[in-house]
């Protein structure tokens, strides 16, 4: 069974009396382990396609299936325990709560998944901080953190709890070249040891780079599929 | 749950000098509370207690035709014992009722002062000076001099008529007044005392004489008009309507007396006593209206952090855990302004309740048919600052509850929202 699977998926908004359809019949099967990324010109329906993905929204028309189950059937608490249980997710501008340090940051998805007892929990999350190269740093509020190492907080928060799936959105946009490289490498480095299922909705042609599958999109539809080769450094 | 409370704690310090101003609200709300309440509670308590000792006792005891004509205080319809035999033994054998642990028996008549053109009226009361004494401590109002004796033909003025009529403690007056026969007669007392109560009604109205001499002069001898009955406290008032009442059913007068408990006197008591029972909501309804403080605080912050909101929703925050963070926001901040302002509020009552406040002037304006002492002092109590406090901790966490749900209402895709 896919991880995902999207059939003649729409959706449709009303703003004011003119309707917009920014998905229109997806079709799209997602199996574990996927490396995927979604690009496409703005407006051309990623982030919606991603909204539904994540459980996010519910789509007008067609199925959503993730790990089996259809989000149209589910209400908003037992999306909320979907997002919660198998999803993670990374945040263009890192979406960190900025009251809580880089340590309860991660341990704060965590305990809200109520998966670890505490002492489990310490230990998850600096073995955590440490593969994304944060140790030391777990004391600091994000404003006392740079872009690239609030990312890595961030794609920390989305592994912790090991999802199924973890959806990033322009991932890189506010991260210099370098700094990119390190975070893609990170994410590529979880998917390879945990097997954890990556879609990548970007511009950037970097993190295209470093996916195995392209998913092109146009005007709300999927205009290209292909499977290709990862970067290798 | 402790990572919400966490959060929510945290939160507070974001906006240092907004979530200032909110629970300053709070703490002004409970001070306001706490010393209008301890303010109604002094002022009530005097009321009450000046009204039992100077209208009603626990229990009044009239004839009801007396009661009912009680206006033009008529000396016909009096107190005279049980089916005739007279005060004394009407008293004697009330005495010996378990509930009832002393009696008052006061006479009161219209009297006048005449000088040239100048007529001054005023109301005498013929009394029990030592059982007025003993009772209800009358003595402590004394101003100058001493209390009128029995045997004697002496008299005390409340200070203001004695003022008014020009007169000193050690002189004597003359006063005209009409007997139980309607019959215009006159006498002259010594001035043996100035009595100063503190309230304005009695001072500028009120003389005192001693039972015997009222008696004598009125024609009225073992009457009175009215008996006052007293209980251990005032809460003995219904065992001794009952006691009293199955008296005077076994003697045959159950139509003739009317007992009237101070608490269905009516007029102020009965206002204070309905009043008493609702400052709550009056109280509430101070807080609540602090709390809206509160409310537009958290409107603000919840309009200000969609993004966050949308955040926690994709971490998997169920809707009832965000209305938790919020509540758990707003009630912090109701906490934290309660106790302060009960802290604050305590003191403020626990300073006034010994200097007092001057509410002088006020009650001039008031006129002088009232029996509020000049002079309040806020009740100092611990149960006062604790149902602010708890008052200001509930209201403010309800009334938070209404911006928390609308932040549940943040759909979880703001998260996403600055990246279209």
């Amino acid at each position: 069974m896919p991880l995902l699977n999207l059939k003649q998926v729409t959706k449709v908004y009303q703003q004011g009396e003119i309707k917009v359809e920014a998905l229109r019949g997806i079709d799209l099967e997602i199996e574990k382990g996927e490396f995927t990324t979604v690009f496409g010109p703005s407006g051309s329906g990623k982030t919606t396609m991603l909204n539904l993905i994540g459980a996010l929204d519910k789509p007008t028309g067609g199925t959503v299936k993730i790990n089996g189950d259809s989000i149209g059937k589910l209400n908003k608490n037992e999306l909320a325990l979907l997002r919660r249980n198998h999803i993670g997710f990374i945040f263009q501008s890192y979406n960190l709560i900025p009251v809580l340090s880089a340590f309860e940051n991660i341990s704060f998805a965590l305990r809200i998944a109520r998966k670890n007892s505490k002492s489990e929990e310490k230990e998850k999350v600096f073995n955590l901080l440490k593969a994304v190269g944060l140790e030391g740093l777990e004391n600091r509020r994000p404003a006392e953190l740079s872009g690239g190492q609030k990312q890595r907080v961030a794609i920390a928060r989305a592994l912790i709890k090991e999802p199924k799936l973890v959806l990033a959105d322009e991932p890189t946009a506010n991260l210099d070249s370098d700094t990119s490289h390190e975070v893609m490498k990170i994410m590529l480095k979880m998917n390879k040891e945990l097997n954890t299922t990556f879609i990548f909705s970007t511009h950037d042609p970097l993190v295209m780079d470093y996916a195995t599958r392209l998913l092109e999109l146009r005007d709300g539809r999927i205009s290209k599929d292909k499977i290709k080769e990862p970067a290798t450094n | 749950m402790r990572s919400i409370l966490a959060i929510a704690l945290r939160n507070l310090r974001r906006h240092k000098l907004r979530t200032l101003l909110s629970i300053s609200a709070i703490i002004i709300a409970v001070i306001i509370g706490i010393f209008y309440r301890s303010i109604l509670i002094a002022y009530s308590e005097s009321t009450f207690e000046n009204f039992i000792q100077l209208e009603s006792g626990h229990v009044r005891l009239v004839d009801e035709e007396y009661a009912r004509r009680e206006r033009v205080l008529s000396l016909q319809n009096t107190v005279d014992g049980f089916a005739g035999e007279g005060l004394e033994a009407m008293m004697a054998t009330l005495k010996a009722e378990e509930a009832i642990t002393g009696i008052l028996p006061r006479l009161r008549f219209p009297a006048f002062y005449t000088e040239g053109d100048e007529m001054e009226h005023m109301l005498g009361w013929g009394v029990d000076i030592e059982g007025e004494v003993e009772e209800i401590d009358f003595g402590r109002h004394l101003a100058e001099g001493r209390l009128p004796e029995s045997g004697n033909r002496e008299i005390a003025f409340g200070h203001s008529l004695l003022d008014e009529l020009n007169r000193q403690v050690g002189d004597r007056i003359t006063l005209l007044y009409n007997t139980s026969y309607n019959s215009l007669q006159g006498s002259t007392f010594t001035i043996t005392g100035k009595i100063d109560t503190g309230l304005p009604y009695f001072d500028a109205n009120i003389f005192v004489t001693p039972l015997d001499q009222a008696q004598d002069i009125l024609d009225m001898p073992d009457q009175a008009t009215e008996l006052l009955l007293f209980g251990s406290n005032r809460d003995q008032d219904s065992s001794i309507v009952s006691a009293v009442s199955s008296k005077l059913e076994t003697d045959g007068d159950s139509g003739r007396y009317q007992l009237t408990s101070w608490r269905d006197s009516g007029g102020i008591v009965q206002w204070l006593m309905a009043y008493q029972r609702i400052i709550f909501v009056v109280m509430a309804g101070i807080v609540f209206l602090a709390s809206l403080i509160i409310i537009n605080t958290l409107m603000m912050v919840i309009k200000e952090r969609k993004k966050e909101i949308g955040t926690m929703a994709s971490l998997g925050l169920k809707d009832k855990e965000i209305v938790m963070l919020f509540t758990c926001e707003g009630a912090l901040m109701g906490i934290l302004g309660s106790v302060i302002g009960a802290i604050i509020g305590g003191g403020l009552t626990a300073y006034f309740s010994v200097v007092g406040l001057d509410f002088t002037e006020v009650m001039g304006s008031m006129g002088d048919s009232t029996l509020i002492d000049a002079v309040v002092f806020p009740t100092f109590s611990l149960e006062n600052l604790l149902v602010a406090m708890v008052l200001g901790i509930i209201v403010s966490t309800i009334a938070c509850i209404i911006p928390a749900r609308q932040a549940a209402k943040v759909e979880p895709s703001e998260a996403m929202r600055d990246l279209k």
